[in-house]
């Protein structure tokens, strides 16, 4: 007969400690908080995507269709045709977009990634003054080189090409750029380099074969910022721009409407369709970009 | 394999000299390591050895060869880091491939090495993981194994199982020791810890403000430090100084302290003499010591000021003078607080140093 003391079956059966789920005020805050937010960013979006599917009267109803009675494709379908009098000029601020964006991101990304990597492994004069002064360029509102920018483009006889876009946009995202990367750098220990550097391989190669894959993310993110910046622009592209088939989007909408009159869901429709690029890479790289602003920020 | 020379070398960083004018030759096949305390230039001298750091001035030659301006790629050395330094995005299999994919070397031999240098150090079931998978003792074996599969001129070493806990270090140094048995390379290997270096070296350099203050066996070392820095360097509990003044004439001389006094043998005598203006430091090991009843005739007298068993040592502290030092006797002995007693200097077995050049008479 085993003598072990055992816990009368009443005490054992009320769970020890239980007490009734205490909501705290201070998460009941924070959601509402985060709803609103989420409202807030979202509402307008929906609202786009509402219209752009409505024909040009249900638009201007009122009370307004918060969801279309008759939802329509017709605009997509005319800003995408690549015949007709819409569809090419959509298409060719589509195009300009993609390759300024894309010709400052991969330039940008080419540029900071040296830039950074000097700056976290390097030790040479005025390495700190140098580091300052690239960051120096955002305490500014990118509105204060507009005059002196437009001068100096002209000098170079810039104005009215995709490379006067392109060398400013460079110009604003490269200091985050290298900054965010020489963070990342700076977590990579150097006895990593120094390894691979014994093991036979040359400083380029260590850096490229060992450095470069697990500076990835930071590459990634670095990528997005600076497509993201270039992609929305709106003051220097009006400013620098002026033949029309040179123009990018946030330009060319502006000005396509105008001309063609206010054609709200044609608008929506257009917008929706630029908002496209940067969600989806948002959608694909979120973990990595998430990833590169923490591990940059925090020092292990 | 290859002998390593180093002849002059120098580090400075500005006015600081952080390796000053250090020289000796590392025999081939020998295991060598540099000793001393953080700051002292070891892993400086190292890190020049591997061509990480550009040498002020001086020659190393790896082999037969100057090295000076070559890249660490061409030196063909190995080198084992603290913190392993193992490529976080490989897994453990390429790892240890890598030092022979940047050699170019057929695939068919890669396998058959990494395979090899696996079985040796007991990671064959690991080859498949990534490194942040392992235990700290099995990323330092993959660290080894990264060096030893392509047969370098020499290994080197940077404080290889300091971060290993205290069981696995014992463990893993003798494991060491054998390897190089087998291997027979040239290793160069960087330790504070004076114990690692006098269990697995063939010599030891102990170095010091970046100059390498003696050279020689371990048991060359241990016996006849050149210098205090040296005596107190190496050996545990730490030496025991004195210093005092040398008092008598010709025939029988003492040296009188703070406190005590001790007469010396005729040999230790003359030692004495050779001071440069009669002041020494008496060096006594506490194997050297030994505590002898109060009532004792010989032996010097002094007090107890704590004891402390360990099981099969028990080290004796006690007061001589105003000054404290460490004696161990056998396991069982115990005795109570400021009991006096007597301490006798074991005098073949004396250590003599000029107060002044702190060096060995």
């Amino acid at each position: 007969m085993t003598t072990v003391a055992q816990a009368p079956p009443s005490v054992r059966a009320a769970p020890r400690g239980w007490a009734p789920p205490r909501i705290k005020m201070l998460d009941v805050i924070s959601v509402i908080w985060l709803v609103l937010l989420l409202a807030f960013a979202v509402i307008p979006m929906l609202w786009m995507l509402s219209t752009s599917l409505k024909g040009q009267f249900a638009a201007l109803s009122q009370p307004p269709e918060w969801i279309p009675s008759r939802p329509t494709l017709q605009q997509y379908e005319t800003l995408l045709s690549p015949t007709g009098t819409v569809g090419p000029i959509f298409l060719r601020y589509f195009l300009n977009s993609l390759i300024v964006s894309a010709t400052t991101t991969v330039l940008g990304v080419l540029i900071a990634i040296p830039a950074a990597y000097a700056f976290s492994r390097f030790h040479f004069p005025g390495r700190d003054v140098l580091f300052f002064a690239v960051l120096v360029r955002n305490m500014f509102p990118v509105v204060v080189f507009l005059i002196p920018l437009f001068i100096l483009m002209r000098a170079l006889h810039l104005v009215n090409t995709h490379w006067s876009l392109i060398l400013t946009y460079m110009t604003f995202g490269l200091p985050l750029s290298i900054w965010l990367l020489k963070g990342f750098y700076d977590n990579i220990p150097e006895e990593l380099e120094r390894a691979a550097r014994i093991d036979g391989a040359s400083r380029f190669k260590a850096f490229w074969l060992i450095i470069m894959p697990l500076s990835s993310p930071g590459i990634i993110a670095t990528a997005i910022y600076a497509f993201i910046g270039a992609w929305n622009e709106y003051v220097y592209a009006l400013t620098f721009l002026n033949s029309e088939n040179l123009l990018t989007l946030p330009v060319g909408l502006q000005h396509f409407f105008t001309e063609f009159a206010t054609n709200w869901p044609g608008l929506m429709a257009a917008a929706f369709i630029m908002s496209v690029p940067v969600v989806v890479m948002f959608m694909v790289l979120q973990k990595q970009f998430v990833r590169a602003l923490t591990e940059g920020a925090v020092k292990s | 394999m290859a002998e390593v020379i180093l002849d002059n070398v120098v580090k400075a960083y500005g006015d600081v000299l952080a390796v000053d004018h250090v020289s000796f030759e590392i025999q081939d096949g020998e295991f060598i390591a540099l000793v001393g305390p953080s700051g002292c230039g070891k892993t400086t001298t190292l890190n020049m050895v591997a061509g990480l750091i550009e040498l002020t001035s001086g020659t190393i030659t790896i082999g037969g060869k100057v090295v000076n301006d070559l890249d660490p790629k061409d030196r063909d050395i190995a080198m084992v880091f603290q913190n392993y330094a193992l490529y976080p995005s490989k897994s453990v299999a390429d790892n240890l491939a890598f030092p022979l994919q940047m050699r170019k070397m057929p695939k068919a031999e890669i396998e058959k090495r990494v395979t090899m240098a696996a079985e040796t150090l007991g990671i064959t079931r690991l080859l498949n993981r990534k490194p942040r998978q392992l235990s700290g003792g099995q990323q330092q074996r993959v660290a080894l194994g990264r060096a030893l599969v392509r047969n370098p001129k020499a290994f080197l070493m940077d404080e290889p199982l300091s971060n290993l806990d205290a069981m696995l270090r014992v463990q893993m140094r003798s494991e060491l020791k054998r390897l190089h048995h087998e291997l027979a390379t040239t290793v160069i290997y960087v330790t504070h810890d004076q114990m690692e270096a006098m269990t697995m070296a063939d010599r030891i350099a102990v170095m010091s403000n970046g100059v390498v203050q003696q050279l020689g066996a371990p048991d060359e070392i241990y016996d006849r430090p050149a210098n205090t820095f040296v005596a107190g360097f190496v050996g545990s509990p730490a030496m025991n100084f004195l210093e005092g003044q040398v008092v008598g004439d010709d025939g029988r001389v003492s040296i009188r302290g703070n406190g005590w006094d001790l007469p010396l043998n005729p040999a230790n005598s003359a030692r004495a003499r050779a001071s440069s203006d009669g002041q020494v430091i008496v060096g006594a090991r506490h194997a050297n010591l030994t505590v002898l009843p109060e009532s004792a005739s010989s032996g010097v007298p002094a007090r107890i000021y704590t004891v402390e068993p360990t099981g099969d040592l028990t080290y004796v502290h006690l007061w001589l003078g105003k000054q404290l030092v460490v004696a161990s006797a056998e396991g069982r002995y115990r005795a109570s607080a400021d009991q006096p007693v007597r301490m006798e200097f074991d005098q073949d077995r004396l250590y003599l140093f000029d107060a002044a050049s702190k060096a060995a008479l």
